[in-house]
């Protein structure tokens, strides 16, 4: 039984949804731009559009979980995202959750239904 | 001025402006890094640029979400409570509605326009009463108030009283219909049966002539109102607020006319008062208002302390 496109695809970002904003703030650890950071995310296959990544970058500043300065050292000035030391903290719980709950699924997937 | 300064412009138009220098800035770059990644890769820069400004999309969602703004006028959070109290509130619209009409009716508006300006004044209030009050929360929304600060947390005290089924018996209902059934037969009626005959033997009506047609027909027109909502109201089996106020209406409408009538002498039939020999018109005037007073604001009343006493059983 295959699963209709549009189903899928609202299933498939409900799930990714909480995994930019962990990608970003680990990737961030090293000072990046807006758009660099748009192709190392989908280098790193947690692939995001740019009007949803820009949005969450800015919100993410006003959290104080990244710090933000502008380079104007280079032709075309960019604004420079690092991750604050909350920002870093707060993405290892994340993470830790994020493995968890694969833990918990890959547990509940092992035991194949047995309520 | 090239695609990308009108969209550059087209997103900072609804941007706070003590952001727009730096997201002017920022957007420029990102959108100049994505076409030069296109150009690089072989892409006509023309193209590219499109491509890139078609894939950021609607301006005016990209700023919204820069300068974190919501997207809608009142969300999930605080919708239920806005649509109860939109719905509650509502209901007052009747109020001046039924005020127009009973104002109109008694200054002799015919019956077919005072029920149309009547109309059209609860539906403007009503108009008026939707708009503020989504006015009123989505100033709410946008300044983050919570249901909790509103209303507090729910809890199970909330939940609508179990009643117990028909809490309005049969018996009941059928009395109430029948006697207002024969309440509009008697309206109907008395033109033609009644007690007292002129010596050639034609009935004299009990009600002035000049209540024929509008008035009677009015007041026949509650009548029927209310034969409906006894039956609605037993359908329901008890008494909300909604069927009360309407409730609260028709015995108003009722009353309100047959007063201002009597007072005015329009109501009883002189000419029968003089053949029964009973007692002077302004005498029975006054009892007529007196009875009509004390019977509408029993029946309001009663159905009230039914419909509260039900919510909190």
């Amino acid at each position: 039984m295959t699963t209709d496109p549009e189903i899928y695809a609202g299933h498939s970002q409900e799930v990714r949804r909480g995994s930019v904003v962990v990608a970003s703030l680990l990737l961030l650890r090293t000072p990046g731009y807006g758009y660099g950071l748009l192709e190392a995310l989908a280098a790193a296959g947690v692939p995001v559009d740019a009007n949803t990544l820009y949005p969450l970058l800015r919100r993410l500043e006003k959290q104080g979980l990244l710090v933000s300065e502008w380079n104007t050292d280079e032709a075309r000035p960019r604004k420079f995202y690092r991750t604050s030391p909350a920002g870093e903290e707060l993405a290892r719980t994340l993470l830790g959750e994020w493995l968890a709950t694969a833990q918990s699924l890959q547990t509940i997937d092992s035991q194949e239904g047995t309520s | 001025m090239t695609l990308t300064d009108r969209y550059v412009a087209a997103t900072l138009r609804s941007v706070p402006a003590a952001q727009q220098a730096d997201i002017e800035q920022e957007l420029r770059a990102s959108v100049a890094d994505a076409i030069d990644a296109q150009v690089e890769s072989g892409v006509d820069p023309d193209v590219a640029e499109t491509a890139v400004l078609n894939d950021l999309g609607d301006p005016g969602r990209l700023a919204a979400g820069l300068a974190d703004r919501p997207l809608y006028l009142i969300g999930p959070e605080l919708f239920l409570v806005w649509w109860r109290l939109l719905k509650a509130l509502l209901w007052i619209a009747l109020i001046p509605g039924a005020v127009v009409l009973t104002v109109d009716l008694a200054d002799g508006v015919a019956a077919g326009s005072a029920i149309v300006s009547g109309l059209g004044t609860a539906i403007s209030v009503a108009m008026q009463i939707a708009l503020w009050t989504t006015v009123v929360f989505a100033v709410l929304e946008r300044t983050g108030t919570r249901p909790a600060e509103l209303t507090g947390p729910w809890t199970v005290d909330r939940l609508p009283a179990d009643h117990p089924p028909r809490a309005v018996s049969l018996v009941d209902t059928v009395v109430s219909v029948g006697l207002l059934v024969l309440v509009a037969a008697a309206l109907l009626l008395q033109r033609t049966v009644s007690w007292t005959h002129l010596p050639e033997g034609r009935a004299i009506p009990v009600l002035h002539p000049d209540m024929w047609p509008v008035w009677t027909a009015v007041l026949v027109a509650i009548v029927a109102v209310e034969i409906a909502l006894t039956i609605v109201v037993y359908a329901r089996g008890r008494w909300t607020v909604a069927l009360a106020t309407v409730n609260t209406v028709t015995g108003a409408l009722f009353a309100g006319i047959v007063i201002v009538l009597a007072s005015t002498d329009r109501l009883v039939n002189p000419a029968f008062l003089e053949a029964s020999g009973g007692a002077s018109l302004s005498w029975l005037s006054q009892g007529i208002i007196a009875t009509t007073v004390v019977i509408a604001v029993w029946d309001v009343a009663d159905v009230w302390v039914k419909t509260l006493r039900g919510r909190t059983a």
